[in-house]
């Protein structure tokens, strides 16, 4: 219970705004909900789907972009992977530590808030001695405010 | 700031991850895991043990409905020669399943391990390999027939990378001899579940999904193959739950029957040196058997064929003997008496 309202407080404490960014990983079959991708920091929040709702990881993540362009933005990153319907088996919650490192690549100019992602994303277990080296690849799609004339 | 709090949070999560739990305990076996759940709940026995060990015996009476044999009906115990076949412990072990209302698993027909000599030295043409496994499938599961539920029909034919493995069958047979073994299962009890059975299926995409193009490749030309058998031999680190439960729902996506064949969860991956199991771990242990029992449950009911526990105590388990090293992979202790992981499937299921 602690660390659900501790999780909360995460939750309260990053940018969310209205410029969210929804991705989708489809080979992993995992939906993304981001804070505005195009800042320094961001939060990134990742759902695993299709599978049955006990099964459902959940994995919030803390994001720095290191480099910034036109076409591309690199970033890094630290996350948790949760499975909270565990909680109601009396296991525990928390899965592992995740580590991200990956691109967003703004493919089309005129379209800049279409992102492809790429990204590497290594996963530990809560003890340090198993875990899984991940890839993913998505699409993203970058929620912007409208300018006001 | 606020990204500042959050990396705090964070960190606080990390370090809340690490408070320590309570390890429950339960001092008796009034209640049956098998009665817990909807599915099979097995474990594979000995009959001797069975009736000259009383806490071995009332365990596997008391704890489980279905009963996979671990030796007595491999190939080198079955079939020790040519033209001899020793059924007397297989048999014996299926009239104490009849008597106890156990479900009997087969296990297993054409593995390249526990061969007898005779067929590790056979000499033939392809058509002689051929007609000895015809035979040795034919014998043996008519023997059997109405007595046993399902048979392991081939066991472990893949290589870590995904590839066939060289084994005798291989050699002399090429890799038809996968396919004319579940025919011939098929042929010798029609009524039978037919099984592929391997391990690593879990951790290992690669091989995982060798295995189930080549089975539905057999099966779209009509090959009998009705489940799949997941060995899980694992560890309390790997593989990760969500590879379990995923491989699981691959297995029943593609329609096939899903049996949890062979399950024991070790401690001791490294081999240390470890006089007793420590909690921490046994606590670790406990959660994954629970996880996997939960992710079994979620399956639908129609591709559950049910879960089997490698070995009765932690003394039993072949683990200790074929590696050298002390663990605790199973629900009960050298003692026979109940572990945190049993009294978690018992309170929690």
């Amino acid at each position: 219970m602690n660390r659900l309202f501790i999780l909360l407080l995460f939750f309260l404490s990053t940018p969310i705004a209205a410029q969210i960014s929804v991705g989708y990983y489809p080979i992993q079959s995992e939906l993304s909900f981001s804070t505005n991708s195009e800042r320094l920091f961001w939060g990134d929040l990742r759902l695993a789907t299709n599978t049955f709702f006990g099964n459902i990881t959940t994995e919030p993540i803390l994001l720095v972009n290191i480099r910034r362009d036109e076409m591309v933005n690199y970033y890094g990153g630290l996350g948790m992977n949760f499975n909270f319907f565990n909680a109601a088996s009396d296991i525990s919650i928390v899965n592992a530590y995740s580590f991200h490192f990956g691109s967003r690549i703004k493919p089309i100019k005129k379209i800049n808030n279409l992102q492809l992602i790429f990204e590497i994303s290594p996963y530990v277990n809560t003890e340090f001695d198993g875990g899984l080296l991940r890839t993913r690849l998505g699409v993203a799609y970058q929620f912007k405010k409208k300018k006001r004339p | 700031m606020k990204s500042l709090l959050s990396i705090g949070v964070i960190g606080f999560l990390l370090v809340s991850s690490c408070q320590k739990e309570e390890l429950s305990s339960c001092g008796n076996l009034n209640k049956s895991l098998a009665d817990k759940v909807e599915f099979y709940c097995g474990t594979v026995a000995d009959l001797s043990q069975i009736v000259n060990n009383q806490p071995y015996g009332q365990i596997v009476n008391s704890q489980f409905n279905s009963v996979t044999a671990e030796n007595s009906m491999k190939s080198a115990y079955l079939h020790p020669n040519q033209n001899t076949y020793y059924w007397t412990e297989a048999d014996e072990l299926a009239d104490y399943c009849a008597s106890h209302s156990k479900r009997l698993h087969g296990h297993t027909l054409i593995w390249h391990k526990q061969l007898p000599d005779w067929i590790l030295n056979y000499q033939g043409s392809t058509a002689d390999w051929e007609k000895l496994l015809k035979e040795h499938i034919l014998e043996i599961v008519s023997h059997f027939k109405g007595k046993v539920a399902s048979w392991d029909v081939v066991n472990e034919a893949f290589n870590e990378d995904g590839t066939l493995r060289n084994s005798i069958w291989k050699e002399n047979l090429g890799a038809s001899y996968i396919e004319k073994a579940f025919i011939y299962a098929r042929e010798a009890d029609p009524n039978a579940k037919l099984f592929y059975n391997d391990y690593s299926l879990a951790i290992n995409p690669v091989k995982r999904s060798a295995v189930l193009n080549y089975l539905n490749h057999l099966r779209a030309k009509g090959t009998p193959i009705d489940g799949i058998g997941m060995q899980m031999h694992i560890f309390n680190g790997f593989p990760e739950n969500i590879e379990i439960s995923n491989t699981m729902d691959e297995i029943w996506k593609n329609d096939y029957l899903v049996h949890i064949s062979e399950l024991d969860i070790s401690i001791n991956p490294q081999s240390q040196q470890m006089l007793s199991a420590p909690d921490k771990e046994l606590r670790r242990q406990a959660e994954k058997y629970l996880y996997i029992f939960k992710a079994y449950e979620r399956i639908p009911a129609r591709y559950q064929f049910g879960i089997t526990i490698w070995g009765v105590s932690d003394n039993d388990s072949w683990i200790r003997y074929t590696y050298n090293r002390n663990d605790f992979p199973l629900l009960f202790d050298d003692n026979y008496l109940p572990k945190p992981a049993y009294c978690k499937l018992i309170s929690n299921l």
